[in-house]
């Protein structure tokens, strides 16, 4: 049971927290995906009102490039082309939450917008299986200091969730649990494929 | 064909289920989808795996079973039962994945039934079996797992659409545009009347609303349940109101046992929930109150407005409706006062307090009743007016329309100050959890509301000045009035919960305290208890009240304590639980109980020995039992060493004392005391000595026995205690200097009652026994003997000589008194040195 879990996580753009986390449990064997549910992929540009947009499906090889091009200096202080680096190392572009038709036990997503986002998306889906889905999530701030202990502490709840034989039952206690150890606030749903 | 038994023996003999299971899906393929006509042949095959060990596997033969009832409805008669039979599986996981494949079972099952010509037996049969799973299903509903009891939900969700009518207004959430429903099944139907399937829907929806309401409602569950709530009354609107308002309840009454993060996530999942009921075009009745508990939840003005111009079209556009105009207009009316959503709330610290249900809020409202009773006529002439609309009002609708003209500032003022008295000294954590102050405060809406809750309760506690509520007539316009006056009530307060924990605090002279809720229903009830938070209503007793409840707990342990169907650990652990109780209670308290135990010993000899044993390691500190029983006893455990003594003399008091009939039994146990108990105390030791003149013919001799081993070992431990036996034990010796036995030798304990005259065998040996056991540990006592041997009558000097053997042996030869008493040998005692010196020389000491 514990290892079989398919986790997603989802951040706005995936690119930060929600590749950090997913870079994290793909090392300690865990069946990840990682998704962004926002319109667009957002990068930070040369100036506040001056986004770097992308459409989803774009690779992180060729925002690397773009960026590269656009301003080496700059996106090379802010992490940007590391991020990047790091990210189209363990998969080929940012995906977007609602086009996935892939089937998850754990969404854990890493900001209330998110998780309204992909609560939304799965209000509107009609289940078949009526297979549960736990959606969960934990704030974290969009840089790369807290995106790297978000990752920990994702990491660690999916430990937690996965040391249990039987999740449906087990997960209000394990949440609790949690919450109470890493003194964050958490939201959780469940809803059904 | 012949690859299908192949993949089966594959499958048999594997050892992983993983394998197994992937050899099993290829013949599901097979025979499920690529040539059906297998299917007949080899369905037997495939669901033996249900016996296999591995619950993975037998989850996937569930899914078999479905995916092959779903291709073929001949395969449900076949294998229904087998489905039956899973859902009683001990893996939770099997059970969960039978729930999960029993809704689209029962569409299969009903589609079956319906498209066919003629119904043959299989399908009654079908239909009779799968009658019996969805009873047992539903009533899994209480099951002790939570994800069982999701499933459930789901279940149950998908049953009731199948089971209801679809409506004009549905929303369907499936792609096709209406799902099988009770349309599609024709009112010819000869198994199951569509209407009898249509009630039993409706009993499902009140079954999960009250679930909905049910007190230690998981999260998870709870949000389940909503979303299914939710689901059904978008696509079945007439469930609409009922939704509505197990919502609103829901919001005034969360669950007590939700952590704070779960209240969020609840609260959300609520806003989400209700925002999607507001979309709905049936739901616009509602929107008001839908509003009212959304901007509780945090809606965003902007949003509200929004809503609000949505609300307002639909409702012009549903102009048949008359009660739907009549309210598109009041909520027009006040936008275009409020340029906003009326915020019909009452939230200030002011109308809480009214709105709290409290005796002696009620109290001073029939108060103002009274007084006003006689203006009231008058004013109710001079408002018939607006009366005049409603005809048809309710007793509630023509009580709050009283109220509200009432609601002046002196009575609110009053109602204020009245209701303070009942508040509790601190603001429980819940109130302040759930507590947000509006802004909507002091207007008409927000008044009107106040007016109406104050009469729900008026009339739920049948003081409304407006008439009696007909206990019978009446219910049905109750239920309907009162359905909506809950949706308002709760409606404009989410504190209300905290205040239903106020119960506890009520004074206890008032003796008909009106009902929280005055809803009829049975769900919305259970609401209101559920707010009763126990550690609130809980007072703490004090030292006192708890003393005198462990006291009252003991006496109806040792009542019950010989009944007969008490097994043997029961009877244990309960002469435990009164020992350590005993122990640990003052002298005072437990006189009755140790009378009663003391009026009998034999009967609660054990009990009394485990009550000694406590009571000494509680004085010694020894047992943990005092440690942890908090501070008030850690000053009697230092005191009690008195305490115990005490207890102790009393015990032998009773013992030593006893009738003749209970003798025998009070000696036995008497003597088992002295030889048990850890401790005796030196009154009781002084007292004791004297028993050990008693006779040694009848039941004494026991205690008799005891003694002289008790004293024994205290001599060998020494201290003040041995000072006293060595000095019986002269004092006893000296007896026999006497011509004739002592006063002090006979009395109804002692086993001699009558006096003697001479001294005879038995009287001697008496006397004779205490200072001779104690002789070896106290030597010195051989040159009292020799004197007394000198002085005593022959019947004594036999006796000595007799006896002295067993002592004189065990001082042996090198006894220095001994020998200083040989030497010098008083005179008149010469036979006695020679009977000590032959016991010594006797050929077996003589090593």
């Amino acid at each position: 049971m514990s290892l079989d879990l398919r986790f997603a996580v989802s951040c706005s753009s995936n690119m930060n927290r929600s590749m950090e986390a997913h870079a994290m449990l793909q090392k300690k064997g865990f069946k990840v995906r990682s998704f962004g549910t926002g319109d667009k992929v957002k990068l930070p540009g040369p100036g506040p009102d001056k986004p770097n947009c992308y459409e989803f499906g774009t690779s992180y090889d060729f925002i690397y490039k773009d960026l590269l091009n656009k301003d080496k200096a700059l996106y090379t202080q802010n992490g940007l082309l590391h991020m990047l680096d790091r990210n189209r190392r363990i998969k080929d572009g940012p995906e977007r939450f609602q086009d996935c038709t892939d089937k998850f036990d754990i969404i854990l997503t890493c900001e209330e917008k998110v998780y309204d986002q992909v609560l939304e998306f799965l209000e509107c889906h009609i289940p078949e299986e009526n297979n549960p889905v736990h959606i969960i999530n934990i704030d974290i701030q969009d840089n790369h200091e807290e995106a790297t202990i978000g990752a920990f502490m994702i990491c660690e709840l999916a430990l937690l969730l996965s040391s249990s034989d039987d999740l449906d039952n087990d997960i209000d206690e394990l949440l609790h649990e949690f919450e109470n150890k890493c003194q964050r606030n958490i939201l959780h749903c469940v809803q059904f494929y | 064909m012949l690859l299908v038994v192949e993949l089966l023996n594959q499958a048999a003999f594997l050892p992983s289920e993983k394998q197994r299971i992937s050899m099993l899906s290829q013949v599901q393929e097979l025979v499920v989808h690529r040539q059906p006509d297998l299917l007949d042949t080899f369905y037997e095959e495939v669901v033996a795996f249900q016996s296999d060990k591995n619950s993975d596997v037998r989850k996937w033969v569930v899914g078999f079973i479905e995916e092959a009832c779903k291709k073929d409805g001949r395969m449900l008669p076949l294998l229904l039962p087998n489905v039956q039979l899973l859902l009683e599986d001990g893996t939770v996981s099997v059970v969960k994945r039978c729930v999960q494949a029993t809704a689209p079972l029962h569409k299969c099952t009903l589609v079956w039934v319906t498209s066919a010509h003629t119904i043959t037996s299989d399908m009654e049969l079908a239909w009779i079996i799968l009658t019996g799973i969805k009873s047992k299903v539903t009533a899994m509903i209480d099951h002790e797992n939570d994800g069982v009891r999701t499933q459930v939900i789901k279940c149950m969700e998908s049953m009731i659409l199948v089971q209801s009518y679809s409506e004009t207004t549905s929303v369907h959430r499936e792609r096709e545009n209406v799902p099988f429903c009770l349309d599609r099944v024709p009112l010819t139907l000869k198994l199951t009347r569509p209407r009898k399937l249509e009630d039993e829907a409706k009993q499902m929806v009140q079954k999960l609303v009250s679930f909905l309401g049910s007190i230690h409602i998981s999260s998870v569950n709870l949000m389940t349940c909503m979303s299914s709530l939710v689901i059904l009354a978008r696509a079945r609107p007439i469930f609409l109101p009922s939704v509505v308002q197990s919502l609103e309840l829901l919001h005034a009454n969360l669950p007590p046992t939700l952590s704070k993060s779960q209240v969020n996530s609840v609260r959300k999942h609520l806003k989400l929930q209700l925002i999607n009921l507001l979309k709905h075009p049936s739901a616009c009745d509602f929107h008001d109150n839908i509003i009212t508990v959304l901007t509780d939840l945090g809606m965003s003005s902007s949003e509200k407005r929004e809503r609000a111009k949505a609300a307002a079209v639909a409702k012009k556009e549903d102009g048949n409706e008359g009660s739907a105009r009549k309210r598109a207009r009041l909520s027009n009316s006040t936008l275009t006062s409020n340029k906003d959503i009326p915020e019909d709330h009452k939230n200030t610290i002011k109308s809480k307090n009214t709105s709290q249900d409290t005796p002696s809020t009620l109290a001073s409202l029939t108060k103002i009743k009274t007084e006003t009773i006689d203006s009231k006529k008058i004013e109710d002439e001079g408002g018939e007016d607006d009366e005049k609309e409603e005809t048809a009002g309710t007793l509630l609708d023509m009580t709050t329309k009283w109220v509200l003209r009432r609601l002046t500032i002196d009575n609110v003022t009053e109602l204020v100050m009245t209701s303070m008295l009942s508040l509790p000294p601190t603001m429980p954590g819940l109130f302040s959890a759930g507590y947000t102050p509006v802004s909507g405060a002091g207007t008409l809406q927000q008044k009107q509301q106040l007016s109406r809750l104050l009469a729900s309760q008026l009339v739920a506690a049948n003081v409304s000045p407006m008439g009696q509520l007909p206990p019978q007539t009446s219910v049905a316009p109750m239920a309907e009035g009162l359905t909506e006056e809950d949706i308002q009530r709760l409606g404009d307060s989410d504190d209300e919960g905290p205040f239903v924990s106020f119960l506890g605090s009520r004074p206890p002279n008032l003796s008909a305290p009106p009902p929280a809720l005055p809803a009829p229903i049975l769900a919305p009830i259970r609401h209101k208890i559920q707010a009763v938070k126990l550690s609130e209503v809980t007072p703490v007793l004090s030292e006192q009240q708890q003393r005198s409840l462990s006291i009252c707990l003991v006496r109806n342990l040792l009542r019950s304590y010989h009944f007969n169907n008490l097994s043997q650990l029961d009877k244990k652990h309960r002469m435990h639980m009164i020992a350590k109780l005993l122990a640990f209670s003052s002298a005072d308290e437990i006189r009755g109980v140790e009378d009663t135990m003391l009026q009998d010993p034999s009967k609660y000899c054990d009990l009394i020995e485990l009550w000694i044993f406590c009571v000494h390691s509680a004085t010694c500190d020894f047992s943990q039992l005092a440690r942890i029983t908090g501070r008030s006893h850690k000053k009697k455990v230092l005191t009690s060493k008195q305490e115990y003594d005490d207890m102790l003399v009393r015990v032998f008091d009773v013992t030593t004392v006893a009738e003749s009939n209970t003798r025998m039994s009070a000696c036995s146990l008497l003597s088992r005391l002295l030889l048990s108990c850890p401790a005796v105390p030196v009154t009781v030791v002084s007292a004791l000595v004297e028993c050990a003149v008693s006779d040694n013919n009848n039941s004494s001799a026991l205690v008799r026995k005891a003694i002289l081993q008790e004293a024994e070992a205290i001599l060998l431990i020494g201290g003040s205690q041995a000072e006293s036996i060595m000095s019986a034990g002269r004092r006893q010796l000296l007896y026999l200097e006497q011509p004739e036995p002592p006063d002090a030798m006979f009395a109804e304990f002692l086993g001699r009652p009558t006096k003697l005259e001479e001294w005879d065998e038995a009287t001697v040996k008496a006397c004779l026994d205490l200072p001779l056991t104690i002789l070896p540990l106290h030597e010195a006592l051989v040159h009292d003997l020799a004197l007394v041997y000198i002085k005593t009558v022959n019947e004594a000097k036999r006796g000595i000589l007799r006896l002295l053997e067993g002592p004189v042996s065990l001082m042996g030869m090198d006894s220095p008194q001994l020998l200083a008493l040989v030497r010098s040998t008083p005179k008149g005692s010469e036979t006695l040195i020679t009977r000590i010196i032959h016991i010594l020389t006797e050929k077996g000491l003589a090593l």
